[in-house]
């Protein structure tokens, strides 16, 4: 028995052929759907609770707030899960909800970094000339940080796509349906398949997400010269 | 016009400033210097209630600056801070642009507005006005800092150690800038600093605060004349003499009525004056050729001839130049006096280096807190 490269290439074709053409495109446009929806809610909560968390009047409460988040990540995403499953059920929705809870952390956290990082002698210049505070807010720290915001939304929705393969086990859909088919029928090339996919959509996220911040920080600011 | 009334600060336990009234007239300029934490910055950023004072209040040209909503207050109260504050995302333009805008200015006028600030601090707008405040080096940071404070020509002016952050000969430009600005702008302006020779060079009126309360307001003149204790004495350091020196002009030391003997007679004329009980001054004597010398009359006494005693007048300086210069011309050419002369209405005068010595020894021998009058 030989197998040449040529076999190789006519089986590997013969195999994944059918695995990409009909059983990735739905999955894929189910996870991507689950990964955008859910890091989409993560930075709307995220992000203004970031903020929230650094005035003045709510400083003080930022590590205890800090503290419950890091929780959200510090319980493996099986077991988040798992935890959900009892309140809410199965299904797309539970699975959206574990995923923010998850992906929360990194935004909030930078956020907080990115704001908390703006010098104050800027600020304090800003105020001193008579900016209102949401105007500090908008014009100057939000900008400033805008930077690290965004470092924490790219780590997020990496973090997201990866974790989002769990999703099929509460009956949320996405590429891990096909990871966990392979698991259970003992099927390696759909495994490689589904996780080589999310891989990939990652490494896309990754990159489209540092592209948009090019474009909008080139605008407003020469981050190399 | 700002005046602070019994304004005072407290964290929690601690009191950074006590109880503090203080006025400053119209168009000058009061530095406030002190010891760190001595609560000269909590002062200042009181007056643009960055701190809200814990009682007191203060009155700008009147009016009790809490009857004003905050962020409107601000925006007529130029502020200078500590390494200058410039918003690193904004160009030079738009941080020079930030009041106007806030004030609602449009477009046109504020492009035009700051075209102008950047000539005013002596920068280049067509080639400063679209970089970044990174772009720059401090000094151009702290002339920018400048023109952004000046931007909507507020009437007063808050300055936190604006020229600390450079080097010295940068300082020395920036301070001469900011005078020569002065001068024509005549803002009202609070100046905080910790560094005396900057508040004497800057300052209309001088505050030095320590521990929370005011010690003495004074002029930099009355203040190095008349410091109201020993604190004050040592602030103003060991060359409390070398400083007055560069802060009194020489119409204010100078001899008005010393006598002009001719030359030829010198000697009888000389005696006359002993004769008329006439001691320790100076006498000027001039020859037909209109050449001026000069001697003490005490020196005659020990009998020599005038011919050897008198020297020559070759040194003529300005009413308005301080006797620092006098002294170095005096130095520089080895003599001991100099010829003052001012305009055609002004009387001319003799200013000599025992007459400074008498001076500053008078002003400086005083107790702390004894009254010299200058």
């Amino acid at each position: 028995m030989s197998i040449t490269i040529a076999n190789f290439f006519s089986n590997f074709a013969e195999i994944y052929g059918p695995i990409f053409s009909e059983r990735i495109p739905p999955l894929l446009i189910q996870h991507i759907q689950l990964v955008f929806l859910a890091t989409g809610i993560a930075i709307l909560i995220g992000v203004p609770l970031g903020i929230f968390l650094t005035r003045p009047a709510l400083r003080k409460h930022s590590q205890k707030v800090l503290n419950f988040v890091n929780i959200g990540q510090a319980v493996p995403g099986l077991a988040l899960i798992a935890i959900f499953l009892p309140i809410l059920g199965i299904g797309y929705i539970p699975a959206v909800v574990a995923l923010v809870i998850y992906g929360l952390l990194p935004i909030v956290r930078n956020t907080i970094a990115g704001l908390e990082a703006v010098d104050d002698k800027v600020k304090e210049a800003a105020r001193g000339m008579g900016m209102y505070n949401n105007q500090v807010l908008w014009q100057i720290e939000f900008p400033l940080a805008f930077p690290v915001i965004m470092a924490g939304i790219k780590t997020s929705a990496v973090i997201t796509v990866g974790t989002a393969t769990l999703a099929a086990l509460i009956g949320g859909g996405g590429l891990g349906r096909l990871i966990f088919t392979g698991i259970s029928l003992f099927r390696p090339e759909f495994i490689l398949a589904g996780s080589g996919t999310a891989a990939v959509l990652a490494i896309i996220m990754e990159k489209g997400l540092s592209f948009f911040e090019r474009v909008v920080v080139k605008e407003r600011m020469p981050l190399d010269f | 016009m700002i005046r602070l009334e019994g304004i005072g600060k407290e964290f929690g336990d601690f009191t950074a400033v006590k109880e503090l009234s203080l006025e400053i007239p119209e168009g000058k300029t009061c530095v406030m210097v002190g010891p760190s934490g001595c609560g000269k910055t909590t002062t200042m950023r009181m007056v643009n209630r960055l701190i809200e004072p814990t009682r007191g209040t203060v009155y700008i040209d009147e009016q009790d600056y809490k009857k004003k909503k905050v962020e409107i207050l601000r925006r007529d109260i130029g502020y200078v801070i500590q390494e200058v504050g410039l918003f690193p995302h904004r160009t030079i333009a738009e941080n020079i642009s930030t009041t106007p805008k806030l004030a609602g200015w449009d477009d046109k006028k504020i492009k035009k507005r700051v075209d102008e600030l950047l000539e005013i601090v002596e920068l280049n707008p067509e080639e400063n006005r679209n970089k970044f405040p990174r772009q720059l080096s401090g000094g151009q940071r702290q002339r920018v800092g400048l023109a952004r404070a000046m931007a909507a020509d507020p009437p007063v002016m808050l300055m936190d150690e604006p020229f600390a952050a450079v080097d010295p000969i940068t300082r020395e430009n920036l301070q001469n800038m900011f005078l020569r600005l002065q001068r024509k702008m005549k803002k009202t302006i609070i100046f905080v600093t910790h560094d005396i020779n900057e508040a004497i060079k800057m300052g209309d009126q001088i505050a030095i605060l320590k521990e929370g309360e005011l010690v003495q307001a004074d002029t930099p003149e009355e203040l190095l004349a008349n410091p109201k204790n020993q604190f004050v004495t040592d602030f103003i350091g060991v060359d409390r003499a070398i400083k007055i020196l560069d802060l009194f002009s020489t119409d204010e030391v100078m001899w008005t009525e010393a006598p002009v003997i001719s030359k030829k007679n010198m000697q009888e004329e000389a005696q006359k004056l002993i004769e008329k009980g006439e001691k320790g001054i100076p006498v000027i004597v001039e020859d037909e050729q209109g050449n001026k010398f000069w001697f003490d009359l005490d020196e005659l006494e020990s009998g020599q001839s005038l011919e050897e005693i008198i020297r020559p007048l070759e040194i003529t300086l300005e009413p308005t130049n301080s006797i620092k210069l006098a002294m170095a011309r005096m130095l520089e050419h080895n003599n001991d006096a100099v010829l003052i002369i001012g305009d055609d209405d002004e009387e001319p005068g003799i200013l000599t280096l025992k007459g400074i010595r008498n001076y500053v020894y008078r002003i400086c021998a005083s107790d702390p807190g004894e009254k010299v009058e200058i």
